[in-house]
């Protein structure tokens, strides 16, 4: 018996809060679904038992019925392959209008309910109950666990059945999405416990894990993503985490110092990358965030667009940040222009909350302003 | 402070030069690319170094490389003497990096003095310029270094002397222009604008903003259109399903009664059948008399009653024929016998005829009888002279005569009116004449008596012959007449005679037989030809009743009335075996006999009591309907959803959009955020400032004003709004600085330059050091220049590549030390 368990898909999201632009955006709301459409043609072609999506298989803000109606058309694809959906807080099984409700689902797909419920599957290779349900609004409090205790005792006593459970929620105490003891979790008599709702990937012991987000969402979700591929044989389970997903995103950065020139900077870049392509194994499909610290040049600008594109040569999308501050002497010049205009300009602005970003960036663009123009005279 | 003299070591293409400098006018003069402008730098770099200013660590230059001596074996280094107020120093500078030094000398004593100066500690290195010459590097490039002058505008030139005023009255300082930097402030938040300001990239974001918020809210409404409409062909689908069951109960329903009335069809088929397979057998056994129609029947009895007619007809018409055969025969008869009568007529006239010949011939035999006798007794006489000659040699000649005259007297006979027996009697006589003369003339002469006697026995044999003949003749003819005798000729003459006289009336009664029969054969014919007629009628009938006998068997009345029956059942037969084919394609409505049966044994199993067809077929229709009905709602729902999903972008799509302009509005509302800040707290410095130092700029910079336009403007001002006019005396008014004329601006700006900087060196009166300034200006307007030049107390650095400079200055009688590059 063999299965596959994904979760955090987020179908049709939108990236408003993710700092690649909406080119980007767009194509990676695609990516999502190719990647899911990809999944569940592996399903087919290796001959997976199940498929199991642990939660957020969609946003259910953006998503449109046209995408589900693909989603299920692939499922529906699958001659061997059961599948079993759960819903998640992005997800919920809610009201008439909730978009699972709308989909008549292939028969091959289990959805499960808003009560714990058992889902079967008798194949020649062994006999899985899945032990799951849906989350029907966008919180869910603490998980009890005594309805699942009872219902795996109550389980007749035959042989060769394989009990999964799948959960979308957190581990540990408090919060709003589903708090779980993983201890007592994980003294129920149960052969796999397939998690979801946290986007990385993590085995949790060696029969329970966080699948992860199926394609990461954004710089957040670093390192490979993909699936956990579960086979059950002679008794034992042996789970294996497979990256699967089209781009991986990294954030690196770039130490610069005020002796670099851009060509410098560029070329620290340049090693920064060659060393995660090979310590990470940075691909050309990969998504890359530089990040440049500390002190430059205050007359060599950072030019993005070339650090860019520079960038891009090597990986599918390149984003900057510029966190470098000018090389300035600002006591040498309040001592040198004490009674002056930019002494007191300093001594103004230093005078104000630094705290506040306005403030900040007023003091530092003024003065270069101020010692920029100083020599145009 | 003034520069004495300057050696250097290696800097740019200059390599181990000195040069010495007068404290008045000096002219630097050389060609282009001789070193003026290396000059220049190194002059700088002597005081300032390659520094950039206000970094936390020593950074150099771009000028530092530039700078690097062409010569690879010259040092880096060079120096410098300066004269100031309180004496000479010497400034020593190493430029190369890493081994940067300065080094300061007493020019007197030559004793060092470089740790009286400032140390900069970012940088370590001693900066002696600071003391010596009071100004930063900025403040010496800005007041003291004037280069390319004549590249600039008098708008330009204006706007520099407004933004220097402006920033020396307001900060007692010349490097930042105030007025620059707020214009440049104001320009940047222009660039961004602001949301009054429609066609700026703000307004623009905003509008996009609301555009997108628009766009936003619309998708919502059609996401949840969508959703809405999903959820109605959801529920179609459910509704559709239970209609599908309640169809399969009807169509299970439909099918038992169905099979029911299969049932009945087919008992009716198989009764149907039988009745059929009766007609067959009808049909066969009538089939020969299928063509047997009504017409055929009446035709055979037409042909029947004409037959018996004709034959009756044919009967009568051979009676006739017969009986006029009979009368023919005896008209016939008649004629013979009339005919006969004639025949013994014309016996008459030739038994006449005959007995005349007859008895011609006869008297001709008496007469030579007669002449018989005569010759028998010229004979006797004669033989009595005879006994001495032999008569007749010619006898055979009479005797052809003879023979020729019987000739021609039977030919008489034979042919009455031929002229054959005249020729042959004549004939006969020549010969014979001939003959006895000839015996004559032969037995004549010589042997008369003897050929006389001859002759005459010849006569006498011939006569006798002759005679002989003659009667031989008569008795033949005779014979041929029916006679024995002349007598008995004549009696039979006589007999026929009296008969020849009742000739006549047989011949016209002949005459009238002929005619008569002539009429009859007319008749007959005519009789005859009917018959013929009537016959090969009767042969045509027979041969088309011949012909329904062979196809029908029918040869008598009663057979045909019986075929014509048989006909008719056949008739019947046929015509409701056709019905009941119609009757049976009805029945089975395009089935088979075996669909039938194989439909009752499929018929489903299904709960029909008090349910009829009828019923079960118009719930049916309804049902089918329905779902007709729904699949159609469900598909149109289905393609509304998608329409509708398809004709909007997604909420996810928009959302991104969004979150970018939000992104770019708040970026755009930071930069402004900043920029004002920046403005503002310039703007308030620069007035706080411009309040405690104004006045005093005002009044020196008015002094300097007055002197150089020989008191035609008495003042300078510098208002809040930081813009310098000048007051115009005579016409007692404000002017603004771009008001004044060329010349007058370079004079304002020259001495301006000269005051501030003297201004900002507390006093000290610096060089002036101008590059090239004057390459466009005209003869007069460098006269000018020079003129107020050498007015003016203080060390002069004139860089040039032109001779003009050197003539004018000869012109005017100004003393200068010309150095040559």
């Amino acid at each position: 018996m063999k299965w596959i368990h994904a979760a955090d898909v987020h179908l049709g999201t939108s990236f408003a809060s993710a700092s690649f632009g909406r080119e980007q955006a767009g194509r990676r709301r695609r990516e999502l679904k190719e990647t899911l459409l990809r999944l569940i043609r592996l399903c087919g072609q290796e001959g997976y038992d199940a498929l199991l999506i642990a939660g957020d298989l969609y946003e259910e803000k953006f998503i449109t019925i046209s995408e589900l109606l693909d989603v299920n058309e692939a499922f529906a694809g699958l001659t061997k392959t059961r599948v079993f959906i759960a819903a998640g807080n992005h997800d919920p099984l809610g009201g008439p209008r909730s978009p699972y409700r709308l989909i008549e689902w292939a028969p091959n797909v289990h959805l499960f309910g808003p009560g714990l419920e058992t889902a079967t599957l008798e194949t020649e290779e062994g006999k899985l109950a899945v032990h799951s349900f849906s989350w029907t609004e966008k919180t869910h409090p603490k998980l009890d666990l005594d309805p699942l205790a009872k219902k795996l005792e109550a389980w007749p006593d035959e042989a060769g059945w394989i009990h999964a459970a799948m959960l979308h929620g957190t581990l540990g105490e408090g919060g709003v999405y589903m708090p779980m003891d993983l201890k007592a979790l994980q003294a129920l008599p149960l052969d796999y416990i397939a998690l979801g709702h946290i986007h990385k990937p993590e085995a949790i012991s060696t029969r329970c894990a966080y699948a992860g987000s199926l394609e990461p969402l954004d710089f957040k979700e670093t390192g490979a993503h993909g699936y956990i591929d579960c086979r059950y044989e002679d008794g034992r389970l042996r789970m294996a985490r497979v990256p699967f997903a089209k781009r991986r995103f990294e954030r690196l950065d770039c130490a610069v110092d005020e002796a670099m020139t851009l060509e410098g900077i560029k070329t620290a870049m340049e090693a920064v990358l060659a060393g995660a392509v090979e310590s990470l194994g940075i691909g050309s499909r990969d998504m890359v965030r530089m990040t440049f610290t500390g002190f430059r040049n205050p007359e060599v600008a950072l030019d993005q667009g070339l650090l860019k594109e520079a960038l891009e040569a090597h990986v599918f999308y390149g984003e900057i940040v510029d966190e470098t501050e000018p090389d300035l002497d600002i006591e040498g010049i309040l001592a040198e222009h004490g009674d002056s205009l930019i002494g007191r300009f300093i001594r103004k602005m230093q005078a104000l909350d630094q705290e506040d970003p306005v403030n900040r960036a007023a003091l530092k663009e003024g003065l270069q302003l101020l010692l920029k123009e100083r020599g145009s005279l | 402070m003034r520069i004495k003299e300057v050696h250097i070591n290696g800097f740019g293409k200059l390599t181990d030069r000195s040069y010495t400098f007068d404290s008045g006018l000096n002219l630097v003069y050389g060609p282009n690319e001789a070193g003026k402008s290396t000059l220049h730098q190194f002059i700088f770099a002597m005081l300032y170094g390659f520094y950039k200013p206000y970094m936390k660590r020593k950074v150099l230059d771009g000028a530092y490389e530039r700078c690097l001596p062409w010569q690879t074996s010259a040092d880096y280094r060079g120096s410098m003497v300066l004269e100031n107020g309180d004496g000479a120093y010497r400034i020593e500078r190493v430029f190369t990096k890493g081994k940067e030094s300065v080094r300061v000398f007493d020019g007197d004593t030559g004793q060092e003095i470089t740790d009286t100066f400032d140390y900069n500690n970012a940088y370590r290195i001693h900066e002696p310029a600071r003391k010596l010459i009071g100004l930063n590097s900025v403040g010496f490039a800005n007041t003291v270094s004037i280069s390319q002058l004549s590249s600039r505008t008098d708008q330009e030139l204006a706007r520099e002397i407004q933004d220097n005023m402006a920033s020396l009255a307001s900060t007692r300082q010349v490097e930042v222009s105030v007025g620059k930097v707020l214009r440049q402030l104001e320009e940047r938040s222009a660039a961004i604008g602001s949301s009054r300001k429609k066609t700026s990239s703000y307004a623009k974001q905003q509008a996009f903003l609301e555009q997108l918020e628009v766009e936003m809210a619309e998708a919502r409404k059609a996401h949840q259109e969508a959703f809405g409409k999903k959820q109605e062909e959801m529920e179609a689908g459910q509704a559709l399903e239970t209609l599908r069951e309640e169809q399969q109960l009807l169509q299970r329903q439909q099918g038992a009664l169905k099979a029911r009335q299969y049932e009945e069809t087919l008992a009716a088929v198989s009764q149907l059948q039988t009745r059929q397979q009766a007609l067959e057998e009808t049909l066969a056994r009538t089939a020969r008399f299928a063509e047997y129609r009504t017409e055929t029947a009446e035709g055979f009895m037409r042909r029947r009653m004409e037959l018996k007619n004709l034959a009756e007809k044919e009967a009568e018409q051979a009676a006739g024929v017969e009986r006029m055969l009979s009368e023919q025969a005896v008209l016939r008869q008649q004629l013979k016998e009339k005919t006969a009568a004639q025949d013994q007529a014309s016996e008459y006239t030739l038994v006449r005829d005959m007995l005349e010949r007859i008895e011609g011939l006869d008297a001709v035999a008496r007469e030579k009888e007669t002449k018989q006798d005569a010759v028998a007794g010229m004979l006797a006489e004669t033989e009595a002279r005879r006994r001495e000659t032999r008569p007749g040699r010619y006898l055979p000649g009479v005797v052809a005569a003879a023979v020729l005259a019987v000739a021609a007297l039977v030919l008489y006979l034979l042919l009455p009116g031929s002229t054959l027996p005249t020729v042959l009697l004549a004939a006969a006589v020549a010969i014979g004449g001939f003959s006895g003369v000839r015996m004559k003339q032969l037995d004549g002469a010589c042997k008369r008596t003897d050929e006389q006697l001859a002759e005459l026995e010849a006569m006498k044999k011939l006569a006798e012959t002759a005679l002989a003949d003659d009667r031989r003749i008569i008795g033949r003819l005779l014979g041929e007449m029916g006679c024995s005798s002349l007598e008995g000729l004549r009696e039979k003459r006589d007999r026929l005679y009296k008969e020849s006289i009742l000739a006549d009336e047989y011949r016209k009664q002949a005459e009238a037989l002929k005619e008569e029969l002539a009429q009859l054969d007319v008749d007959l014919l005519e009789r005859k030809t009917f018959l013929n007629e009537t016959r090969a009628r009767i042969r045509k009938i027979q041969d088309e009743l011949e012909v329904t006998e062979h196809v029908f068997g029918v040869t008598t009345e009663e057979e045909s009335r019986t075929a014509s029956m048989a006909h008719q059942e056949h008739e019947k037969a046929a015509h409701e075996l056709a019905l009941s084919g119609l009757r049976m394609s009805e029945l089975l409505g395009g089935m088979q006999v075996a669909d039938l049966t194989r439909k009752i044994q499929a018929a489903p199993e299904a709960e029909t009591s008090g349910l009829d067809l009828e019923t079960v077929d118009r719930q049916l229709r309804e049902a089918s309907e329905s779902i007709l009905e729904l699949t159609g709602r469900r598909s149109r729902l289905a393609a509304e959803v998608k329409a509708i999903e398809e004709g909007h972008r997604t909420a996810g799509e928009i959302a991104d959009d969004l979150a970018s302009v939000k992104q770019d509005l708040k970026r755009m509302d930071a930069a402004l955020q900043v920029n004002g800040l920046i403005h503002d707290t310039i703007q308030a410095i620069a007035e706080e400032m411009q309040n405690d130092f104004a006045p005093v700029v005002n009044d020196r910079m008015s002094a300097i004003v007055s002197k150089v336009t020989g008191g035609k403007y008495t003042s300078l001002k510098v208002n809040p709004a930081m813009e310098v006019k000048l007051l115009d005396k005579a016409a007692d008014r404000m002017v603004p600085v771009e008001a004044l004329s060329s010349g007058t601006i370079d004079l304002v700006y020259l001495s301006l330059r000269m005051g501030v900087s003297e201004l900002l060196a507390k006093g000290k009166v610096l060089p002036l050091i101008l590059d090239d300034c004057f390459v466009q200006y005209d003869d007069a307007r460098v006269r000018e220049v020079l003129d107020y030049l050498a007015g003016q107390e203080r060390q002069i650095l004139l860089f040039t590549c032109h001779n003009r400079e050197e003539r004018i200055l000869n012109e005017l009688g100004i003393p200068f030390n010309k150095i040559r590059m």
